[in-house]
């Protein structure tokens, strides 16, 4: 294995541009796997999934197979999903509830806090061998924490709190939460999950790039051009308005806001304009009826100002990107340096009408199903750039549109229009957190 | 009574290779404007609304993903994917004797190949079918995965 040192790691990355290894080199991905998925906090899981004592989700976080679980007090406990015994994975299922985790090979069972319950044949081990002994007890998280419902963990310790490391990204999850007329929101159970073969940061630079959709989305504006204006009656035309979302002009892509944060987290301003997508829309009984519920918790003014928040993709960095206007959540796991998979969610606002529910699941289906028209085409060119950069050649990516014209923010952090830069925060958090401690 | 299953089960396999020989087209006018065209996301799934699915649209979003699989700038398909459907175990029974409807279990695996890569599909089909002006139109289809729940790569191809 290569080692990079500080020097080297720094010498990769320019203002304006990033060196191809940080996407291809193999020592430079389990070094992100260490520094960044071992350091960082991470979104584990959303606690509607884990409401009751002993309920579970499995997910992957960093290099681990993991089980977020609460136990009898409550608490909200990240496990590494390996037994101290002999190694195994002892847990094959999605989620569930468990009273214990009992390992398959020799029957170590866990507490739902990762302590060692029991070993079967005790008497066979020596007279020193301890239930107590942490030794013998599940990996867990050094730290877990929620911010109105979404579960973050951090694999080792550190100083930086949750809302530290959030920062003004907590407005994302505020205004999801802030949708649901009973203020409070629940992850659908069935996500959908894509793995496509290339570096998982190409999807946080793509998540927010307005450059794209012109070229990688041309087929599926053109062929929902084509269909009649009415639009499918099986869902009243959503479907063929998300595709002409990707419509716009270059003058209108050039016009959103994009702002970068410390940490590496961005959001871009929206583009749904036509139909049950667009944030204004009108003559929608539902929608009616769901802004009413709204206005009924929080009166007409923090109603208006809630829904009008027209922002899209929000990276909170490294792994999770929120849609806070469609209720809609992406999850991405690092598999290796050319594998990568995105798990996608949405939310049921509470208190809204349940039509309002499978909107999100249409959006959800449309965007992250293996057979989205839209998202097919970005894995698509995700693996070229993946292949292309694995070969020899030039070494540098360039990422330069709108640097200089950035304008700082109050509080740390770029903001401008027509602008890569929120690839350039993602990759400034990228190099403080490989560096950090070296 | 065996002249018509023998109709049926053709027609099983004709909507197959009418995707196999890439006439999009063609295969579409075999949808009624109602049908539905089902890719279940979970094992057994009962709801195509409340629950997300990998496909589930009716005829005019068929259309569209059509169109697009005509234009050279879906990069997902390009260059373009070929599938070979084997249909196997085609069994058919009239669920209606006043419609003529018809509900068509298959299995059904569709190889698809693109460049140098090989991709496998298999599932369990459900088509029903109603006999009009004697052929049949799909009021609905329902393509079973028996990996529903896998993590899978893009699939941008009709099954």
């Amino acid at each position: 294995m290569t080692e990079w040192s500080a020097d080297e790691l720094q010498a990769l990355l320019g203002p304006d541009r990033v060196h191809r290894f940080l996407y291809t080199d193999r020592d430079i991905y389990e070094l992100e796997l260490d520094r960044i998925f071992g350091r960082a906090w991470l979104y584990a899981a959303h606690e509607s999934a884990i409401k009751a004592p002993g309920d579970f989700v499995r997910t992957k976080l960093g290099r681990w197979d993991a089980i977020v679980v609460r136990d009898d007090g409550g608490a909200i406990h990240v496990l590494h999903n390996r037994c101290a015994h002999r190694g195994a994975r002892f847990c094959t299922a999605p989620g569930g509830n468990a009273r214990f985790f009992t390992c398959p090979y020799h029957g170590w069972s866990y507490r739902r806090d990762g302590w060692l319950e029991g070993v079967p044949h005790r008497r066979s081990y020596p007279d020193n061998f301890s239930l107590d002994d942490p030794a013998h007890h599940l990996a867990k998280a050094a730290e877990v924490e929620s911010y109105r419902g979404f579960v973050f963990t951090k694999l080792a310790p550190s100083a930086l709190s949750l809302r530290q490391h959030l920062g003004a990204m907590t407005d994302a999850i505020d205004n999801l939460v802030d949708r649901a007329p009973d203020g409070e929101i629940e992850i659908c159970d069935t996500p959908l999950s894509v793995e496509y073969r290339a570096n998982w940061k190409m999807h946080h630079e793509n998540a927010s790039d307005v450059f794209h959709p012109s070229f990688v989305h041309a087929s599926s504006v053109v062929a929902a051009e084509q269909a009649p204006p009415a639009g499918s009656p099986l869902d009243r035309g959503q479907t063929r308005e998300q595709l002409l979302g990707n419509a716009y002009t270059r003058r209108e892509w050039e016009s959103i806001e994009l702002v970068g944060l410390p940490g590496g987290h961005s959001y871009m301003g929206g583009f749904y304009r036509g139909g049950l997508l667009s944030p204004n829309v009108t003559g929608d009984p539902i929608r009616e009826r769901y802004r009413d519920a709204l206005v009924a918790r929080h009166g007409t003014d923090k109603a208006a100002q809630i829904l009008g928040v027209d922002r899209f993709n929000n990276l909170v960095f490294p792994n999770v990107t929120l849609n806070a206007q469609y209720h809609q959540l992406r999850v991405v796991h690092p598999i290796a340096v050319d594998r990568t998979v995105v798990t996608a969610y949405c939310f049921r606002l509470k208190g809204a009408p349940e039509e309002i529910y499978r909107r999100a699941v249409r959006y959800l289906t449309n965007l992250s199903s293996p057979a989205s028209m839209i998202s097919s085409d970005d894995f698509e060119v995700f693996e070229r750039c993946q292949a292309g950069l694995t070969e020899a050649g030039a070494q540098w990516i360039d990422l330069a549109r709108g640097y200089g014209k950035d304008r700082a923010i109050a509080g740390g952090g770029t903001a401008g229009e027509a602008s890569e830069l929120p690839i350039r925060a993602q990759f400034t958090a990228w190099l403080d957190y490989m560096t950090a401690g070296t | 009574m065996s002249e018509l299953l023998d109709d049926l089960r053709g027609f099983i396999h004709r909507e197959a290779r009418l995707l196999d020989q890439r006439r999009f087209a063609d295969w579409l006018a075999l949808y009624s404007d109602e049908a539905t065209y089902w890719i279940p996301r979970q094992r057994g799934q009962r709801d195509a609304v409340g629950v997300p699915s990998i496909v589930y649209e009716d005829r005019s979003l068929l259309a569209i993903r059509v169109a697009r699989l005509a234009d050279p700038a879906m990069h997902a398909a390009a260059p373009a994917i070929h599938t070979v459907h084997v249909v196997g175990g085609v069994d058919p029974e009239p669920v209606d004797s006043a419609t003529q409807d018809y509900r068509v279990i298959s299995s059904q695996l569709v190889v698809a190949s693109r460049e140098a890569e090989t991709r496998l599909y298999a599932g369990q089909c459900e088509h029903l079918l109603r006999r009009q002006s004697g052929t049949f139109t799909i009021l609905r289809k329902r393509f079973d995965l028996v990996d529903c729940d896998a993590v899978r790569s893009p699939m941008p191809i009709l099954l």
